[in-house]
């Protein structure tokens, strides 16, 4: 299971299981594709979890600290993840950008979060309504 | 020297006021009239904050790195980091709310 180094301009999906002890069943196999184009840049694109899908590449920063553990961040909605591998990293960037997801679905009261939430709905969706947009499609 | 992360919290949530979002998974936040919330996340090892985590995470309150270490030294005190806030974010918030 390693996240890292696919040729430059490729894309491979990659399978990984994030650790996690309230969503156990949530993050069981969950699918990423990356796509690399520099040596500390990445692309985050697909599945990153039962319920959520990437739907537009989020560019990511993959960095090293002095301590030689990871950092993976990104610059549109200042997520980060940290860990000692480059695998651990990802993981826990992919667990702080579902807990934003769900922080900011159920902030319904701030007009800033309701207009960020659209934002990120333009970047992550889940399949749930992703399936009722296309019902509704199909309706009309 | 590297701060920990729970002197970080000590000052988010002491010197900011900062409200505990997700107590499991160390997201703060805090609301000021008229700006998008600021919110940031620890990570959860007690282990040093080291350069390029430490940036992310005063990336995620919107200042930059003389200014978080005034904060964490105090030398910066909340009237301080919301009047910075307010007149140079950085990054800015425009940036992200397209």
């Amino acid at each position: 299971m390693d996240i890292s180094v696919t040729p430059a301009f490729a894309s491979d999906t990659k399978y990984f299981l994030p650790e996690s002890k309230t969503n156990e069943q949530r993050f069981q196999n969950v699918q990423l594709r990356t796509y690399r184009f520099l040596d500390v840049q990445a692309h985050l694109l697909g599945e990153i979890s039962h319920e959520l899908v990437v739907v537009q590449p989020i560019q990511l920063n993959v960095e090293q600290d002095e301590d030689m553990s990871y950092v993976v961040s990104d610059d549109i909605f200042l997520i980060y993840g940290s860990g000692k591998t480059r695998l651990d990293a990802m993981r826990e960037y992919v667990k702080s950008l579902i807990e934003f997801y769900d922080i900011l679905k159920d902030a319904k009261t701030n007009p800033f979060d309701i207009k960020q939430f659209v934002y990120l709905q333009t970047y992550i969706q889940s399949k749930l309504s992703r399936g009722n947009y296309a019902v509704q499609a199909d309706r009309s | 020297m590297p701060y920990k992360p729970i002197e970080v919290e000590e000052i988010l949530k002491t010197k900011l006021n900062m409200i505990v979002d997700d107590a499991d998974h160390k997201w703060f936040r805090l609301e000021l009239d008229g700006l998008p919330p600021i919110r940031t996340k620890l990570p959860n090892h007690r282990e040093d904050i080291r350069d390029k985590l430490e940036s992310r995470i005063y990336k995620q309150l919107r200042i930059r790195k003389p200014f978080f270490h005034g904060l964490m030294d105090c030398t910066k005190y909340r009237d301080d980091y919301i009047k910075q806030i307010r007149e140079d974010p950085y990054p800015p918030f425009n940036v992200f709310f397209v």
